[in-house]
Order: C-alpha cells, then sequence, then structure tokens
C-alpha cells in the first residue's frame, strides 16, 4: 500500500502547477469484522478500503476532494487528475480563508506497526469454538490500518498498524453482563481464555438478587473502563482550544482558574504513543506530549495549526481531539479498592454520558453492565442502571479520593466509517458524594 | 463482465450471492464567524458481495468495479460464510425465501448540483452568515451537505433495484456571551430529501435572526424552575424524543438482542407486540417512507424489500416493530422494509428510517390556553437514555413558562427525565396541521462495525402532564 500511495501521488504531482500548495492523505484499511450474539456468528466478512483526501491551496484560498481508490493505478491517476483539474478551476471564485495555514517545515515520519492476528479462516473458531454454552455478545475487528501523507513541499509520511480490538460482554440471563475489550496487535489466547473464566465468575455474581437503591449521594468506585468512559466524553471538545475560546468547552471555568480539581489530576496528551498517525492531513507534526491538567490546573489545550493562526500562538496538536489522553494513576493499590470504598457502588462501565450543563461540566449518564453494592468492603448484590448527574468539577475535584496506582490502556474501538486509531489511558478512581438521580 | 455475468459466474459456488454497488457524491461547505473553512466534495464507489452458502452467510465489500477484485471480494465473502459452519446463529437458508424485487425510485423534483452550485451555495450561506451578527455574539456556524446516493442491488434470485436519493441539510448556530455569565447557544439543524431548493423552501436568514433574539434572550434568563410540570415540546424536541424513546426501543434486531454489546437492547419485549399500551390513545406511529421531502422516503430498503406506510403504534397500542425480513422472520414479527446499511461497505441492519407521530385537533394557542402551570421547550442540547431506552433525560436549548394558560418568561437550561412507557401515557394533547414539522438527522449511530445513517421524525406540538423538570443543577 505505501508504494502505491507514494506512486500515485508522484505521477498525479507531477501536474500541479508551482504555485499551488496541495497534499494527499491517505486512509485504508484491510479489516475482518465478525459479529457475535448469543455465543455464534450473526455476521462475517471483510472490508477493503482506501480513500485520498486532496487538498489544493493558493493565496490563502483552500479546497478539498476525497476520492476512491480502486487499486487499479491507471484508473486512480485519472479520477484524482480529474479531482485537481476541477479544484483548480473552482479555487479563483471561493473566498479567502484568514485562518488557512501550511507547514512549512519538512518532517518526514515513518512507523509500522507489526502484528500477529488470527488467521482469518480461523477467527469463529478461536473466539466462540470453545467457549462452552455462554451469552455473548460483541465484534471482532481485525487487520491492518494505514494512514500516508505526500505534500508539495516533499514531505512524506507514512504510519501502518496492524492490530484487532475484539469487543465483547458476556450476559447475564436477568440482563447484566460482564464487558470487555481485548485489544492489540497480537492475538494472546491464554488472555482471552483467562478472561472468559473471568467472565463466567463474574456472570455467577451477576445473577443474584439485584438490589434496588434510591436517588442520593453515594460513594463511588469507577473501574478504569468507567473513567476512560468519562475522559472519552471530555476529549469532544473539552481540551480544544477553538472551544475554549469561543466559551463552548466544558472546561472554561477551569481555563479561567474560576474552579480548581483535585491535585490529584494529572492529564496529558501523547502523540509519539503509537497509537495514532504523528502528522495531520497537510502535513503538521504536532509535539510529543502536551499536558493539559497538572496538579488539577489547566496548563494547556490542544492546538491545532488553524487555531495557531487564529489566537497567535503555537500549534501543538495535530487536531483538537486527544489522540493518547493519559491520565495518571494514583496510590490505591487494586486489592485495597473494595476496602477503601467500604459501602457504596461499584461501576463497571458508564453510558450515553452527556453534559446537562456545558457551563458547569455537569454530566448525565447511566451505568451499565456490570455494577454492585459493596458494603464494609464485600459485594453484596448487582445493581440495575442508575441515572447520575454530577460535575467533573466534583468528580475529579473535592469528590476525588484517589487514583488506583494500576492504569490500563485502552484502544479507540470505534468503527463508524473505518476503524479508527487512537487510545486512553486511565487508572480507577474513588470518588465520594456523587449524584445519582436515578 | 457485467455484474449479472458474474452473479451467473458465482451462482453454481453458493446458494445465493448477491451484489450492491452504492456511489455517493457528497459536497459540503462550512463557514465559521463568515469565513469559509471548508469547501469540498467526497466521491465514493463501492461494491458489497454478499453470500448465502450452507444455511450461512459471508460478506466482502471492495471500492471497486474492476473484475480482479471483485473476484477476489467473491472468494473472501464465501470464505467467511464457509468459516462460520456450525457456529452460525441465523439459519440464512430461511433468507431464500425472500420475494424477487424489481424496481426504480428517485427524490422526486429536486433541483440537481451543477457544476456551478458551489458558488450558489456559498452565496446562500454568506446571506445566513451575515443574518447571524449581531448584540453579544461571539462565535456562529453555518454549513450546507448535499448528498447524492445511488444503490443497485442485483441478487442472482433475479432481483434488480435501482434507486436514487438526493439530500440537504442546512444547519447554523450564534453562541452569544457577556461577562459574568453563562455563553447561551440557539442553532438549527435539518436534513431533508430535497435538492438545491431548500433554499428557497425556507427562510433561513429571518431564522438566524430570530435565533440571535431568542440566545440573547437566554444570556440574561433565570435558570428552569424544578418540579413536576406540565411540558409543551415542540417539533424540533420531539424529533428527539420520538427517535430515542420509540424509535431505538422498537428495532427489532435489539430485541433480538444482536445491539447487546453496542447500542443496547429494548425495555420492550417480543410478546409485547399486539399487548403493551405504549402511550395514550392519542398516539398513533407510523413508519413512513411516503413523505416525499422526508429524509428517509424510499421505495426499497437495502434487502430489496418494498417499503410502505405502517403503523407501529395504534390508539396507544403496540403492534409492530422496526425490522427488515431478516428479523421479521427471526422474530414472526411482520416488520417493515427498513433494513439498511450506511454505505457499500457495512452490511445493512435495522433502521429506524422515517417514523412519524400522527396530528391531534389543537392549535398552539389552545394548548397552551388549557395549561396552568408548565413550560415550553424547544431544539434539543443534550440526550442520554438508558440501554434499554427506558429512562430517560434531555436539555434543550430554550425554555418558557406557560402561567394560567399564557407563555410568560423566558428560562435557560430546561430539562426534563422521565421512562419512556410512563411519559407516553402522559401525552395529554397534539397539535394539529399547523404545528406538524417534518425534520431528518444525518447521524443516527448504531451497529457493530458502527453506521450512522439519515433517519426522519415527523410531529406536531405535544403536551406531556406531570413531568420531571430540572435547570442547571440537575
Amino acid at each position: 500500500m505505501k508504494d502505491y500511495f507514494f506512486q500515485l501521488c508522484e505521477l498525479v504531482s507531477k501536474d500541479i502547477d508551482d504555485s499551488f500548495k496541495s497534499s494527499f492523505f491517505l486512509t485504508a484499511e484491510d479489516s475482518q469484522f465478525i459479529r457475535f450474539s448469543k455465543g455464534k456468528v450473526r455476521q462475517s466478512g471483510i472490508v477493503k478500503d482506501a480513500s485520498v483526501s486532496i487538498l489544493l491551496g493558493k493565496d490563502q484560498k483552500e479546497l478539498s476532494k476525497s476520492r476512491r481508490l480502486t487499486n487499479h493505478l491507471e484508473t486512480d491517476v485519472k479520477n484524482i487528475k480529474q479531482a485537481l483539474r476541477e479544484m483548480v478551476s473552482m479555487i479563483g471564485f471561493i473566498p479567502v480563508n484568514p485562518f488557512s495555514i501550511w507547514p512549512e517545515e519538512i518532517n518526514n515520519t515513518e512507523n509500522v506497526y507489526e502484528g500477529n492476528l488470527i488467521n482469518r479462516d480461523e477467527t469463529v473458531k478461536k473466539i466462540v469454538g470453545d467457549i462452552g454454552n455462554i451469552d455473548l455478545v460483541g465484534i471482532y475487528a481485525g487487520g491492518k490500518i494505514y494512514r500516508g501523507q505526500v505534500n508539495s513541499f516533499g514531505q512524506k509520511n507514512w504510519f501502518e498498524s496492524t492490530n484487532f480490538n475484539f469487543d465483547f460482554s458476556v450476559y447475564a440471563s436477568n440482563g447484566l453482563a460482564d464487558k470487555h475489550s481485548l485489544s492489540g496487535e497480537c492475538w494472546d489466547e491464554k488472555k482471552y481464555q483467562d478472561l472468559i473464566l473471568q467472565s463466567k465468575d463474574k456472570v455467577t455474581l451477576l445473577e443474584e438478587d439485584k438490589k434496588d437503591i434510591v436517588a442520593g449521594k453515594y460513594d463511588i468506585y469507577f473501574s478504569p473502563a468507567a473513567v476512560t468512559d468519562v475522559v472519552e466524553y471530555l476529549n469532544y471538545g473539552a481540551f480544544s482550544k477553538s472551544n475554549i475560546e469561543d466559551k463552548c468547552s466544558s472546561f472554561c471555568q477551569l481555563m479561567d482558574k474560576k474552579v480548581k480539581l483535585s491535585n490529584k489530576v494529572n492529564l496529558s496528551n501523547i502523540v509519539d504513543s503509537g497509537f495514532y498517525q504523528p502528522f495531520e492531513i497537510k502535513g503538521f507534526v504536532a509535539n510529543n506530549q502536551v499536558d493539559l491538567v497538572k496538579s488539577g490546573e489547566m496548563v494547556g489545550s490542544l492546538v491545532s495549526p488553524r487555531s495557531s493562526l487564529e489566537y497567535n500562538c503555537k500549534y501543538n496538536s495535530n487536531m483538537e481531539y486527544g489522540c493518547f489522553l493519559n491520565l495518571d494513576g494514583g496510590k490505591l493499590e487494586n486489592e485495597k479498592v473494595l476496602e477503601t470504598l467500604d459501602t457504596g457502588i461499584y461501576i463497571s462501565n458508564l453510558w450515553y454520558t452527556n453534559y446537562s450543563n456545558l457551563f458547569n461540566a455537569r454530566i448525565t449518564g447511566l451505568t451499565r453492565y456490570a455494577c454492585f453494592w459493596i458494603e464494609n468492603g464485600k459485594i453484596q448484590a448487582p445493581l440495575n442502571a442508575l441515572r447520575f448527574d454530577e460535575s467533573i468539577f466534583h468528580m475529579f475535584g473535592e469528590g476525588l479520593e484517589d487514583f488506583t496506582k494500576e492504569t490500563f490502556t485502552t484502544l479507540n474501538n470505534s468503527t463508524y466509517e473505518q476503524r479508527s486509531l487512537g487510545a486512553i489511558s486511565a487508572p480507577g478512581a474513588i470518588v465520594r458524594d456523587f449524584n445519582f438521580c436515578l | 463482465m457485467s455484474f449479472n455475468e458474474l452473479l451467473k459466474k458465482w451462482s453454481d459456488k453458493c446458494d445465493r450471492v448477491s451484489i450492491r454497488r452504492t456511489c455517493q457524491k457528497s459536497y459540503s461547505i462550512y463557514m465559521k464567524n463568515g469565513n469559509l473553512e471548508y469547501c469540498g466534495d467526497d466521491d465514493t464507489m463501492g461494491v458489497m458481495i454478499s453470500v448465502i452458502n450452507k444455511s450461512c452467510s459471508g460478506y466482502a465489500a471492495v471500492p471497486s468495479s474492476e473484475y480482479d477484485v471483485l473476484e477476489e471480494a467473491f472468494l473472501n465473502a464465501l470464505n467467511m460464510a464457509d468459516s462460520v459452519g456450525e457456529h452460525n446463529l441465523v439459519d440464512s437458508d430461511t433468507l431464500l425465501g425472500n420475494p424477487i424485487v424489481s424496481g426504480e425510485y428517485t427524490t422526486r423534483n429536486a433541483k440537481t448540483w451543477q457544476d456551478n452550485s458551489f458558488e450558489y451555495c456559498l452565496d446562500k450561506l454568506n446571506c445566513i452568515s451575515d443574518s447571524l451578527k449581531g448584540a453579544n455574539v461571539i462565535n456562529t456556524e453555518c454549513s450546507y451537505k448535499y448528498i447524492d446516493v445511488h444503490t443497485e442491488i442485483f441478487s442472482s434470485n433475479g432481483g434488480l433495484i435501482d434507486q436514487t436519493l438526493i439530500i440537504s441539510n442546512v444547519a447554523f448556530n450564534v453562541t452569544v456571551f457577556t461577562e459574568g455569565r453563562e455563553a447561551q447557544k440557539r442553532s438549527f439543524t435539518n436534513g431533508l430529501q430535497n435538492g438545491l431548493e431548500v433554499f428557497d423552501l425556507f427562510p433561513f436568514d429571518d431564522m438566524a435572526k430570530e435565533l440571535i433574539v431568542e440566545a440573547n434572550e437566554l444570556l440574561i434568563a433565570e435558570d428552569c424552575p424544578k418540579g413536576n410540570y406540565d411540558i409543551v415540546l415542540l417539533p424540533d424536541q420531539m424529533m428527539l424524543q420520538i427517535h430515542e424513546s420509540i424509535g431505538h426501543p422498537l428495532e427489532i434486531d435489539r430485541i433480538l438482542g444482536d445491539e447487546r454489546n453496542y447500542a443496547g437492547s429494548s425495555f420492550v419485549k417480543l410478546n409485547d407486540f399486539g399487548e403493551l399500551q405504549y402511550g395514550s390513545s392519542l398516539m398513533n406511529v407510523s413508519f413512513d417512507p411516503t413523505i416525499p421531502e422526508q429524509i428517509s422516503s424510499f421505495k426499497f430498503d437495502d434487502d430489496g424489500a418494498v417499503a410502505q406506510k405502517t403503523y407501529l403504534i395504534k390508539e396507544g397500542k403496540l403492534i409492530n416493530g422496526l425490522g427488515g425480513f431478516d428479523s421479521a422472520s427471526r422474530s414472526q414479527l411482520k416488520g417493515v422494509a427498513t433494513s439498511r446499511s450506511c454505505s457499500w461497505n457495512r452490511q445493512p441492519i435495522d433502521r429506524m428510517s422515517n417514523l412519524n407521530l400522527d396530528i391531534g385537533d389543537q392549535s398552539l394557542d389552545e394548548i397552551i390556553s388549557g395549561i396552568e402551570n408548565g413550560i415550553l421547550m424547544k431544539t434539543n442540547r443534550s440526550w442520554s437514555i438508558d440501554d434499554r431506552r427506558n429512562s430517560f433525560q434531555f436539555v434543550c436549548e430554550y425554555g418558557q413558562l406557560i402561567e394560567n394558560g399564557k407563555l410568560t418568561k423566558v428560562v435557560k437550561n430546561p430539562g426534563y427525565r422521565g421512562v419512556t412507557n410512563k411519559f407516553w401515557n402522559n401525552l395529554t394533547g397534539l397539535g394539529d396541521e399547523s404545528t406538524f414539522e417534518v425534520y431528518g438527522l444525518l447521524n443516527c449511530g448504531k451497529g457493530e462495525p458502527n453506521q450512522v445513517i439519515r433517519v426522519g421524525h415527523a410531529s406536531p406540538v405535544a403536551h406531556f402532564k406531570d413531568i420531571e423538570v430540572f435547570g442547571g443543577n440537575g
């Protein structure tokens, strides 16, 4: 794919006049998707996909087109040349974009992450061949993901990753479930079988009689997956420079120093993690690490090249969205979690979080999958889904008792349009007086 | 080699094979604070080959119509079907019985994209952007997206479908701010099955000016009160209410459990159909692919089934679900033709398409005049509902108190929460034709692998009694 893309770019670039700036950005995948329900296969298939985004700029004007690649060089060259001709004829009449910016430095990068996945003909057998009669539901998505970029300044970037994400849950008969996201570059048979055994034990606990609780404030243990859900939600805009300037970020008050989080909160975005390509569509290559929250204070935001021009500051990110957000762990040992919580709620996962009040960083959402009532440091009973409505300023502020020492990294499992890149690393957290409205 | 010749060649190697080719062209313009930030188009074409063999199914999708690429894709699809073997959930032989369907459909009277259309649309968006200038404005956005999607389905059983849909989505918003107050945003978005004539059908410039007025009202407004009130929801909020608390729970694949790992299941059980009083007797809800301008009107779904208007809830009673041929067969429900994919690289699954609430017989004034203590809410800002689509909490952009039959003070952060079945049984009044509006959205997410798809909802104004309401502090 790399040679094909670079050759294609060379062939189509020949006809572009020197007065234009141009960039070609490839997104491609060769993926196997297998969907499971009730421990059986619901849908099974292969998707091969490749498309090129073409950017053309001149005199602070900019146009964009995207074309699918057929993997037939002659056809693809013809299609992209046609697109370029259309762009050249259009660019005259479009207005100037004052925030159009192109890289001035050449930063060539190449990152290839090889993997060892299950042979595609055997994926079904490996996953459900030996699990017994359990109600497993979920999706295996695995294969190669490619990103490439070439621009008119002579820059070339390549990123290739072979990985998988098996996102699944094992259901109890009462509708509760144990959820896992097994992901990585190599399929580890033993790790998978161990997870299945753990799930079978957890499902036995979930089959117990459920306890009902009433609305009010409770002490909570959020598992790393649940903390990841919160960080992932915040990632939709809270750290964005333009959102902060436009008063559309939930962290405006934090940025303005009107509120402060617990000094245990340290959050950063790390580009050079291998989870995401280090370059963007025009060829900007971002900083390796941007500290966002340090000892509870907001010390930075994600500034895209475009925002750097509008707000007159240095860009530090390829986009205003964290590609690998890392929330530091704390001092709490994993084995001490229930004892430290004492009495309260163990939350494995959250669901459908959304702001109920953006200004106060107040979010609502529900618990999902395996949540338990804990008394005196011991699991007492599973719980139905509960609705919460609480501010992040409390959850990661005065309500935060501690994070677990151990953190977990979860690959982005989104497959909208294509398999996604990126990851979040987060610890578990004990939070006091967290509000449930049920 | 033509697709029909390929199907003939491949049909000796499997029990059924079909080809679905999708060509989609989309044109997008996005402006921020009057500056053109994005102007571009996306041209995509791809083919999905679906195979049924020995009761199992498999698929392969490629962005090409080249013979050698399709030949490899067919073998991949066949391998995927064969590798399922004894671990098959659904006996795909049941699908061999679906009827042979051929036909064509095209969006009616759409003004289609031409060489100079970018200039035309830029001019229209510039006008909207200009209308969004005003007091306390710190940010404005406006965008237009035009989509032309052409789907052809060729089946080895002889069926041939050819369908072209033209979609337009216009969106704009304004944020106002003054020091010491919460920033406030008002927005508009709608997706319809229209071409460029959409700019002639709506007074977007006037609507933009109205948003600034309302945003500034919110900037100095008090928080929405907390307590139990009657609420009146305008159609742009009813769209979301119908979508989340009727559409998703009635998707049969959710009820069957296929979506439990991601989108969730449903509080509705298969034996609720024909039995459950979903809402009050005022409630009549239909799957309706027949309103020409509604975003998901079509003649055929992506399994090739013929779509027609069908009631799912009649006088409050649940009578049918949202599921295509496959789900209908598995559930033994009647279902509707709504098995759809977002593009060539995803398999069809049960979607809601157009799901509409019938009108009642009251004008908005009549509804308001009958309420002693209530709150009118419009335009969704935040939504959250549990994985069984039962417990929900929604917040709107704009609220206004109703006191002694009259609209009075504007309130900010108006939110309400409830439980689906109880909420719909509290439906007390429905607006007449004068209050009925058609909405559509581009981004309903569901499925594994994930898919976003276009869905439409049309509704009159609706009045619900005794609903838990809250403001900015939850």
